[in-house]
């Protein structure tokens, strides 16, 4: 019973909507699904299905994925415990955790890939970050987490978190580090934190949010006029 | 009276019919949403937020005959205020360009915003206190990040602004007060170390570039340069597709060590850092911007001096 090329795109759009599709079912999606009038109708027509069919589980599901983002947020180590004014600065900083090369960027935190310093090798910055071992296994999920729905589609707003039980659990223990080690190097902060600014500036200049990417910028020099 | 009775009953009639093409009206409010940050008088005060990190600001836009004025002012942690003026409400920059449907080139062809976006509306949101209606951008390849804005129904203004991956919210900006008209005295700085930003040096898409002997051998789809500038020896290029942008510093490096090397994230931002040489002059190349790393990575490493013909 062979499908014609359409039927396997429509069940691969079923599934995709439904958050059940494989990777070629994505691929397949995302190559072949914008063109055609007629594909994106049935497009908008499974989303809303799938929707109705959520809309009683709405609720539920923006708990989980509020409980991953935060349990993901809860696994960052804390630093503006520290007294406020040091705090201030340190707080938004550029930190080196040991994370393997290859792990991708999935996590809701502040993670940094070792920064090597001049004159070693990229590998250094694995053995300088070598004490601290709690980061390297913080980024894997916890038990709480649903299944990774397709990117784009089944992204609730995660303003569940503003709901005073969300709330509760945002800024729940996190693991102890030695900030010591999570940090970049002072000269190196600097450099980032000064590219970020003039990033925010062209940012700011050229895209769509005013002067919304200077939100970002966590240091700024005094003598700037 | 009465053919505008009927006329006006039609119009409810063709509601369903317009509701259908949901796609347009997210390209359509984008286009408004673009239009309003440059036209409308608008304060408030919101939150960024990332990781474990919460940040409050207040946010002033003004425009006085046709000349933009705006201010932004973190409310908590180390003093950063910002405040350009001058800006030309007719001086419509590449990104807005793109965000208003509008069809630029590359090297590559015709570039839009929904060739590398599928756009959606995702149904109304409550915030600051206003309606608002939700509109998601879901990237068609690896090289971009996901977006969701929800436009105030009234002013088309973002009161939220989302950029996640792969289910994980990056980072989030979001109003959690907004009013519209004059600020009055809150357009004033209210720091005494703010910096002032010159609002005629942004580039408006149809104004001449400084001409930069780097470039970027390879982009992802959908990225236009924007702006280049010539920093002395160096240069800074940035590139934006309409919903993010990246920018890229290269510059000789004079000290004796190598170039830094590596790679940082912090909330939707990356920052890429590597050596590249040319004519014997090491340089410092760095890409920082809210792509993935999956982009950065290629960018970088095929970023180098401008072939000359």
């Amino acid at each position: 019973m062979t499908r014609t090329p359409n039927e396997k795109f429509l069940e691969s759009l079923s599934a995709f909507v439904d958050g059940e599709a494989t990777e070629i079912e994505r691929y397949r999606i995302l190559k072949h699904g914008g063109g055609d009038p007629d594909l994106r109708g049935k497009w908008q027509r499974y989303h809303l299905i799938g929707s109705t069919l959520r809309s009683e589980r709405n609720h539920l599901s923006r708990f989980d994925i509020a409980a991953r983002v935060s349990a993901a947020i809860a696994a960052e180590p804390r630093e503006d415990s520290a007294a406020a004014p040091v705090a201030a600065s340190q707080a938004p900083a550029w930190r080196d955790l040991a994370l393997k090369f290859g792990v991708a960027a999935s996590v809701a935190a502040v993670v940094v890939l070792g920064l090597a310093r001049p004159g070693q090798s990229p590998e250094a910055p694995q053995i300088v970050s070598a004490g601290v071992t709690a980061p390297a296994s913080q980024p894997t999920t916890p038990a709480t987490v649903v299944t990774a729905a397709p990117s784009g589609f089944e992204l609730p707003l995660p303003e569940a978190r503003t709901v005073a039980g969300g709330a509760a659990s945002y800024n729940t223990t996190r693991a102890p580090t030695n900030p010591a080690n999570d940090l970049v190097d002072p000269a190196t902060q600097a450099l980032l934190n000064r590219l970020l600014m003039e990033h925010a500036e062209r940012a700011s200049a050229n895209g769509s949010l005013g002067l919304l990417p200077f939100a970002r910028v966590s240091q700024m020099e005094a003598s700037e006029r | 009276m009465r053919r505008w009775a009927i006329a006006s009953w039609l119009a409810l009639l063709a509601w369903p019919a317009a509701a259908q093409n949901l796609n347009l009206n997210a390209e359509a409010l984008l286009d408004r949403a673009s239009r309003a940050l440059q036209t409308t008088d608008f304060h408030g005060t919101l939150t960024y937020e990332f990781g474990s990190v919460l940040e409050t600001l207040e946010v002033v836009h003004q425009v006085e005959d046709g000349v933009e004025f705006d201010r932004i002012h973190h409310l908590n942690g180390a003093e950063r205020e910002f405040v350009r003026a001058g800006r030309r409400q007719s001086c419509v920059t590449v990104g807005s360009s793109l965000l208003r449907g509008g069809l630029l080139s590359n090297s590559d062809g015709p570039v839009s915003l929904t060739a590398n976006y599928h756009l959606s509306i995702r149904g109304g949101e409550r915030l600051a206190g206003r309606e608002a209606v939700v509109i998601h951008a879901a990237p068609k390849d690896e090289f971009r990040y996901a977006m969701t804005l929800a436009l105030d129904r009234v002013t088309s203004i973002p009161l939220l602004s989302l950029i996640s991956s792969d289910q994980t919210v990056l980072e989030r900006f979001q109003f959690v007060s907004f009013a519209v008209g004059d600020a009055g005295a809150a357009k004033d700085p209210r720091s005494s170390v703010f910096k002032q930003l010159d609002g005629e040096r942004v580039q408006c898409a149809d104004a001449p570039m400084d001409q930069v002997p780097f470039a970027a051998g390879w982009l992802p789809p959908g990225f236009v340069l924007s702006q280049a500038n010539r920093a002395g020896a160096g240069a800074a290029l940035t590139y934006t597709d309409g919903l993010s942008a990246f920018t890229i510093f290269v510059e000789p490096h004079r000290s004796s060590a190598p170039p830094a090397e590596g790679t940082a994230w912090r909330g939707a931002s990356i920052v890429m850092l590597d050596g590249l040489t040319t004519n014997g002059q090491p340089h410092q190349v760095a890409l920082i911007g809210e792509v993935p790393m999956a982009a950065a990575e290629r960018i970088v490493a095929n970023f180098g001096p401008r072939a000359t013909d």
